[in-house]
């Protein structure tokens, strides 16, 4: 005999469901709604090609300068305590929690008025440029960057590194040898997240780089721009290919990996 | 005499809730320490500082005639295996053993491969040698982690529970390979333990630990029969405790119970070297040092042997032995072979006699008031 469902299950398993179905149709409706042939021909358009390969470029170079950052914050946050720690866990993760144009502003103040010169003096040029563009997608994927690294160094026990200290490694040969090949499949998975994070930075970037086309045009401000314009088809193609990457990213990684995202 | 090797001379530090206090140790050449405490008694933390994994805030940690105290773990060049084993799981059974030489750049020489080959004999690993850790059993984890601690030949192996979690049978033959390792190996061991039947097969020395201070050092035997505090008895799990004082009376020293005033000795004349007549103490006998015998051969008490009276209210077997729980002036319990109970089995209700050598009878002093009716 079947057994009666209780009504909490019923309802979690409801609630879920229409989550589920509702996603379902919202993302079809993004995918069908326009039309197959246009979204074809859009793909073959300057003007995306583009913005296609400017975000990969910056967003690539993002991700890899928020590693960089990522793994020391990450791992002194996992395995050191010190004064002011909370303190600095909050600050290090406030990005995440500010809205994207607010960054933007902190940073174009910074890199305008504040250091502007200085950068121009050096040879940089941050505003309204590709470097800009870089900078805001760092800044706003580098605290999940932390977040999922410093999640990836907890989950390896800290005794493996201990060992390793008493059969003759230092603390760097200690670090590259035992913890960060221990913990790759959480930093990988970390990095593919920080990554799916850039792509869809807009805010941040708008703010520090502007949305001028053809220059700092990623595919974000391409559909902010697009949708302006009134131009709706050129917007849908845009938002299906970053559909498809996004779920193509999730689950590319989560199949290689076999492990579930902390951030 | 023994050289010593290590020296611990006042070690404090502490690390959260855990402290070592004032820990003065000195282990010599081919000594096999065992290390028991309570949890959370800083076992584990005496071993990281010996390794040089925690810096201490005060003391020295003496080597082979050196100042180690400052010295990182890699220049210590001790051998370290926790209880887990834990194996790198990215690497294989291999490339675990020769992870020490391989951080040295001497994985691929002559001598490294005759070590991995002969520690692979003598761990019986040889099968495992290309398989990952993951799918390994307990024993088989642990014997590879004791090879990869033993590659490079360390003076000095130390070993946290490296036992404790596995079966008795797996145990038993770690155990066996333990000392064939400190034997053969000539390597001095230093090796947390909260099993007693391990300690005592295994350790030359014993070291009780207790809230981050050393309650008592020396051979197991010693401490087991001889414990220095009514804490150590209780831990080194002496069944009989008795409080009460000690009387003198008739040129002799007698220990008198709080609970029946029954006069148990002439106690040695050791006691009386440690510490004054009237100051409040226990009475620890073992359970194994007290015989039992019937009531009517009561008059055949075997010289340097005292006696008493007690009645049986209870009989527990356990396997090996027969535990018999008495009431008489005072509560017993006393541990007799099944072959002994064979020859005299009693029942509930009877009446016995109980009997103890006189140097068994093991007084431990508290602090307490004079008492002397000479």
């Amino acid at each position: 005999m079947r057994r009666k469902r209780d009504l909490f299950s019923t309802v979690f398993w409801m609630i879920t469901a229409v989550m589920v179905s509702f996603l379902l149709v919202l993302f079809s409706g993004l995918l069908f709604y326009g039309d197959a042939q246009t979204m074809v021909s859009i793909l073959k358009h300057p003007e995306f090609r583009f913005a296609l390969a400017l975000t990969l470029q910056t967003s690539i170079v993002a991700t890899l300068m928020a590693t960089v950052v990522a793994v020391p914050c990450g791992y002194l946050l996992a395995r050191r305590n010190f004064p002011g720690k909370l303190l600095v866990d909050s600050l290090l993760e406030l990005p995440i929690v500010l809205p994207p144009l607010v960054s933007g502003v902190a940073l174009l103040i910074f890199f305008g008025p504040l250091f502007g010169p200085n950068f121009r003096e050096a040879g940089i040029e941050v505003v309204f440029t590709h470097v800009g563009v870089v900078v805001a997608q760092w800044f706003v994927a580098v605290p999940f960057a932390i977040r999922s690294f410093r999640h990836a160094f907890e989950s390896v026990d800290p005794r493996l590194e201990k060992v390793a200290r008493t059969l003759g490694c230092t603390p760097l040969q200690s670090f590259w040898r035992v913890l960060l090949p221990i913990a790759r499949r959480g930093i990988l998975g970390g990095m593919t997240m920080t990554w799916a994070r850039t792509l869809g930075e807009f805010g941040a970037t708008a703010m520090l780089a502007g949305v001028t086309r053809f220059k700092t045009e990623t595919l974000p401000v391409a559909i902010y721009l697009s949708m302006t314009n009134g131009d709706l088809a050129f917007s849908l193609s845009i938002a299906a290919l970053l559909l498809f990457m996004a779920l193509s990213i999730l689950t590319a990684f989560k199949m290689l990996t076999q492990t579930e995202v902390q951030l | 005499m023994k050289q010593t090797l290590l020296e611990v001379q006042d070690l404090s530090l502490r690390v959260g809730s855990f402290t070592l206090q004032e820990v003065s140790v000195q282990v010599h050449k081919g000594d096999y320490v065992v290390v028991v405490g309570p949890t959370g008694s800083g076992k584990t933390l005496l071993l990281e500082a010996i390794a040089g994994l925690i810096p201490l805030q005060e003391g020295r940690i003496i080597y082979d005639g050196r100042d180690i105290t400052e010295e990182s773990p890699e220049s210590r060049h001790f051998g370290f295996a926790y209880q887990d084993s834990l194996l790198y799981p990215h690497l294989t059974v291999r490339e675990n053993i020769l992870f020490s030489a391989a951080v040295r750049g001497q994985a691929d020489s002559p001598l490294i491969r005759q070590r991995l080959a002969e520690l692979a004999e003598a761990m019986a690993i040889q099968p495992l040698l290309e398989r990952r850790p993951g799918p390994l059993s307990g024993g088989e984890r642990q014997r590879v982690s004791l090879a990869r601690a033993l590659l490079l030949r360390p003076s000095l192996l130390l070993l946290d529970e490296p036992l404790s979690a596995l079966d008795p049978q797996t145990r038993a033959g770690l155990q066996k390979l333990l000392r064939k390792i400190h034997r053969d190996d000539e390597v001095t061991l230093i090796h947390v333990t909260h099993d007693f039947s391990e300690a005592i097969h295994l350790g030359t020395k014993m070291l009780l630990l207790k809230d981050g201070r050393v309650l008592q050092y020396g051979a197991p035997k010693e401490l087991f029969s001889q414990p220095n505090s009514e804490f150590a008895a209780r831990f080194l799990r002496v069944d009989n405790i008795l409080s009460g004082i000690v009387q003198r009376k008739s040129r002799y020293s007698w220990f008198c119970t709080e609970k029946s005033s029954r006069l148990y000795g002439p106690l040695p004349e050791k006691v009386l070297e440690d510490w004054k007549v009237g100051i409040r103490g226990v009475l620890a006998v073992r359970a194994a040092h007290i015989r039992m015998f019937p009531e009517m051969n009561a008059g055949e008490v075997r010289e340097g042997e005292c006696s008493w009276p007690v009645m049986v209210i209870g009989v527990t077997f356990h396997g090996s032995y027969v535990e018999v729980a008495c009431e008489g002036d005072d509560p017993w319990v006393i541990h007799i072979s099944l072959a002994e109970w064979r020859s005299f089995p009693v029942a509930r209700g009877e009446r016995v006699w109980l009997a103890c050598m006189l140097r068994d009878l093991h007084v431990i002093p508290c602090p307490a008031v004079i008492h002397d009716d000479r």
